[in-house]
C-alpha cells in the first residue's frame, strides 16, 4: 500500500513541477479599464519578468550583436529613441520610422505605427528580422541563448525548462513590456485625489477635452485606433501606413493614435518624428492640414486656439509626464538579475 | 500487494497494445514518382523539370468518418507537415473503428493566429510566421523551374493569410477507400499544372493568389494513387 501511495504522491509532484508556483503578480492600476491582453495564456512570473528584461537589453537578438531592444527604446526616453527621426539599426542602417514609445502595452489589441501586428507576443519578430533593425532571424537568436553561459538557467527560472523556444522567449519578452506601466504621472495623481492642477492646467484640461479627447481618450490617452490625421506625405519615406500591408484604398494613411503620456521624453512626434516640439504638433492641428478631404471624421471641424491657449493645453500635457514610470529601476538594465546569474 | 500492483500495471500494459491504432501518411509525387526535395526532376505531364527545396504545410482539425458520423478527432490541433522530414508525414489515431472519409483543414485558424506566441509545431521557429505583419505561412513551396524568369530560375510560394477577406485556411474533405491500406496523396504536377510559372513565381503574403493557390493544392488532394 506504501508503494502505492508513493506512486500516487509522484505523479503529483511530477505534475506540480509544470505549475507555476509564484502567484499572479498584480500589476494594473485600478483606475485603468481591462487590459486587452490575456495573462491566462501567459501568466505573470517573476522569473518570465526578470528573462524578458535581460532580453530586452542584450545586444545578443541582433545579427552582428550590436542592438538590442533598448537601443531604440531607452527607458529614460519612456521606452522611445530621444532625438532621433527613424529608428536605428545594425550597421548604422536607418529604418522608415519613428521608434514608438512602450508604455501600457497591455491595453492595446495591435502594434506597430501601422498595426500590421496583432499581438504584443509576436510584435518582438518584426524588429528582430527586419533587415535595418535587428537584422537577425528567429532559429538563429534562439541557437545563440541556448549556447549562451545564462540564458539555459534563465530560462530554467522563467518556464522550468531549460530549452529555449520562440514561444517562451516571445511570452518573456512580453511580460517584460506588460511590467511596463505608467499610471503615476501628475494627471493620475489629481485623478487619485492626491495632488491638485494649477489654474494653467486645469483650462488646458478643458481644452483638451474640447479638442483632442475623443481619439486621445483617458486615462490612457488613445483610443489605439488608426486616424488620418492630415500630415502629408513625405516623399523620401513613401509611407501609407495601415494600407502598406491591407492594400485596401480606405486604409491610406491611416496610423495609430499614440499616447500622449510622458511627452516631455518623447519627442520627437509622429510616425516619422517629423515635429520635434509639442507647440509643433499643435501648430499642425490648428492650422497645419492643407487637404481638408484626406483626414478622419474627428478632425473635420477645424481646431481653434489662440497662442495663450496652446500655452495652456501644453500645460496640460506636460502632466501627463511620468517620472516614476521614466525613473523606476525595475525596469532599467538588469545588472542585479545578470549578478546573480 | 506488489504482485497485485505489478498484475495492475501488467494488464494496463496489455490492454494499451491491444486497443489498435491506426496512422495515415501523407505522401507526394512529382512526375509520377515519389517527390525526392532537392533533386530535379521531370515530369511528362508538365513537360518540365522541376526542383522542389521545400514543401511544407500546416494542417488542423483532424477528423475521421464513418458516414455521417464523426467517429475520432485528433487532440492536437494542429501538426506541421514537411515533406522532408517523413516522421511528420505520418497522422496517428488511437482508434480502431472504421472509417470511410476524414476531413481536414489547411493552414492555421483565425484565432490561433490572433491569440499571441504559440508552441510545438505552431513555435514561430519553425520558420512559418510572417514577422513583418502577424499570422502563419500555412503552406510553403519553394523550388526551381526553367520556365520561371528569376534568379537561379526560383520560385517561392509562401501561402497565407486569416482575415477577411484573404483568409486561405483551406478545407479538405477525403472519401477512403474500406479496408485497404489509406494515404493521403499530393501531387505537385496537379498544382503546377493549374498555375502559369512564367508569369506566377512568387506569393509572399496574403492576397486573393495565396487564397486561391491553396486552393488548388487543396483540390488536388486525393486518396487514390
Amino acid at each position: 500500500m506504501k508503494i502505492l501511495i508513493s506512486i500516487i504522491s509522484l505523479f503529483f509532484i511530477s505534475f506540480g513541477l509544470g505549475v507555476n508556483k509564484e502567484s499572479l503578480i498584480e500589476i494594473f492600476p485600478a483606475d485603468f479599464p481591462e487590459p486587452t491582453y490575456d495573462l491566462e495564456k501567459n501568466p505573470l512570473s517573476q522569473g518570465a519578468i526578470n528573462l524578458g528584461r535581460v532580453l530586452f537589453y542584450d545586444p545578443i537578438l541582433s545579427k552582428d550583436r550590436s542592438i538590442s531592444c533598448a537601443s531604440c527604446h531607452s527607458p529614460y526616453n519612456a521606452f522611445a529613441h530621444t532625438d532621433h527621426e527613424l529608428s536605428h539599426g545594425i550597421s548604422d542602417l536607418i529604418g522608415t520610422r519613428n521608434a514608438p514609445a512602450l508604455f501600457n502595452l497591455a491595453w492595446q489589441s495591435s502594434f506597430m505605427w501601422d498595426g500590421a501586428v496583432n499581438h504584443l507576443d509576436v510584435q518582438a519578430l518584426a524588429p528582430l528580422t527586419s533587415k535595418s533593425e535587428m537584422g537577425e532571424e528567429l532559429i538563429s537568436v534562439i541557437s545563440k541563448l541556448q549556447n549562451s553561459s545564462i540564458y539555459p538557467d534563465l530560462f530554467m527560472k522563467a518556464f522550468n525548462d531549460s530549452v529555449v523556444t520562440g514561444e517562451h522567449l516571445l511570452k518573456a519578452l512580453s511580460q517584460f513590456q506588460l511590467t511596463l506601466i505608467s499610471a503615476n504621472s501628475k494627471y493620475d495623481k489629481v485623478m487619485r485625489k492626491e495632488e491638485k492642477f494649477t489654474a494653467k492646467e486645469l483650462t488646458g484640461k478643458r481644452l483638451f477635452e474640447k479638442n483632442c479627447n475623443t481619439c486621445h481618450i483617458q486615462p490612457l490617452f488613445s483610443n489605439y485606433q488608426f486616424k488620418k490625421n492630415g500630415l502629408e506625405i513625405d516623399s523620401t519615406l513613401n509611407d501609407y501606413g495601415k494600407f502598406n500591408h491591407t492594400k485596401l484604398a480606405k486604409d491610406s494613411l491611416l496610423f495609430k493614435v499614440p499616447s500622449l503620456r510622458n511627452l516631455s521624453y518623447t519627442f520627437p512626434y509622429m510616425h516619422d518624428g517629423r515635429f520635434s516640439t509639442i507647440r509643433e504638433v499643435i501648430s499642425h492641428y490648428t492650422n497645419g492640414i492643407t487637404d481638408k478631404t484626406a483626414i478622419s471624421e474627428e478632425l473635420k471641424e477645424p481646431i481653434s486656439l489662440t497662442s495663450d491657449e496652446k500655452t495652456d493645453l501644453v500645460a496640460f500635457l506636460l502632466t501627463l509626464n511620468d517620472k516614476e514610470f521614466v525613473f523606476n529601476k525595475q525596469h532599467h538594465y538588469p545588472l542585479e538579475i545578470l549578478k546573480i546569474n | 500487494m506488489i504482485k497485485a500492483l505489478f498484475l495492475l500495471v501488467l494488464m494496463h500494459t496489455c490492454y494499451s497494445m491491444s486497443s489498435q491504432s491506426q496512422s495515415l501518411a501523407f505522401e507526394f509525387t512529382l512526375g509520377n514518382q515519389p517527390l525526392e526535395i532537392g533533386v530535379k526532376t521531370y515530369s511528362k505531364s508538365l513537360k518540365d523539370s522541376l526542383q522542389i527545396d521545400a514543401f511544407r504545410f500546416y494542417i488542423s482539425s483532424v477528423t475521421l468518418f464513418n458516414g455521417k458520423d464523426s467517429v475520432h478527432s485528433l487532440k492536437q490541433t494542429h501538426f506541421l507537415i514537411d515533406a522532408e522530414k517523413k516522421e511528420t508525414t505520418k497522422l496517428r489515431f488511437s482508434t480502431a473503428k472504421e472509417f470511410n472519409r476524414i476531413s481536414f483543414q489547411i493552414g492555421v485558424d483565425s484565432t490561433t493566429n490572433s491569440t499571441g506566441a504559440h508552441g510545438g509545431d505552431l513555435d514561430p521557429m519553425k520558420g512559418m510566421y510572417w514577422s513583418w505583419q502577424s499570422g502563419y505561412i500555412n503552406l510553403k513551396l519553394e523550388g526551381s523551374s526553367a520556365l520561371c524568369p528569376t534568379r537561379k530560375n526560383e520560385f517561392q510560394f509562401h501561402l497565407g493569410g486569416y482575415s477577411y477577406p484573404n483568409n486561405s485556411l483551406t478545407e479538405v474533405s477525403l472519401k477512403m477507400p474500406k479496408g485497404k491500406e489509406k494515404f493521403i496523396l499530393i501531387p505537385l504536377d496537379s498544382f503546377f499544372k493549374e498555375i502559369d510559372l512564367p508569369f506566377l513565381y512568387s506569393v509572399m503574403s496574403p492576397g486573393e493568389d495565396a487564397t486561391q493557390l491553396l486552393k488548388i493544392i487543396g483540390d488536388s488532394i486525393s486518396s487514390e494513387r
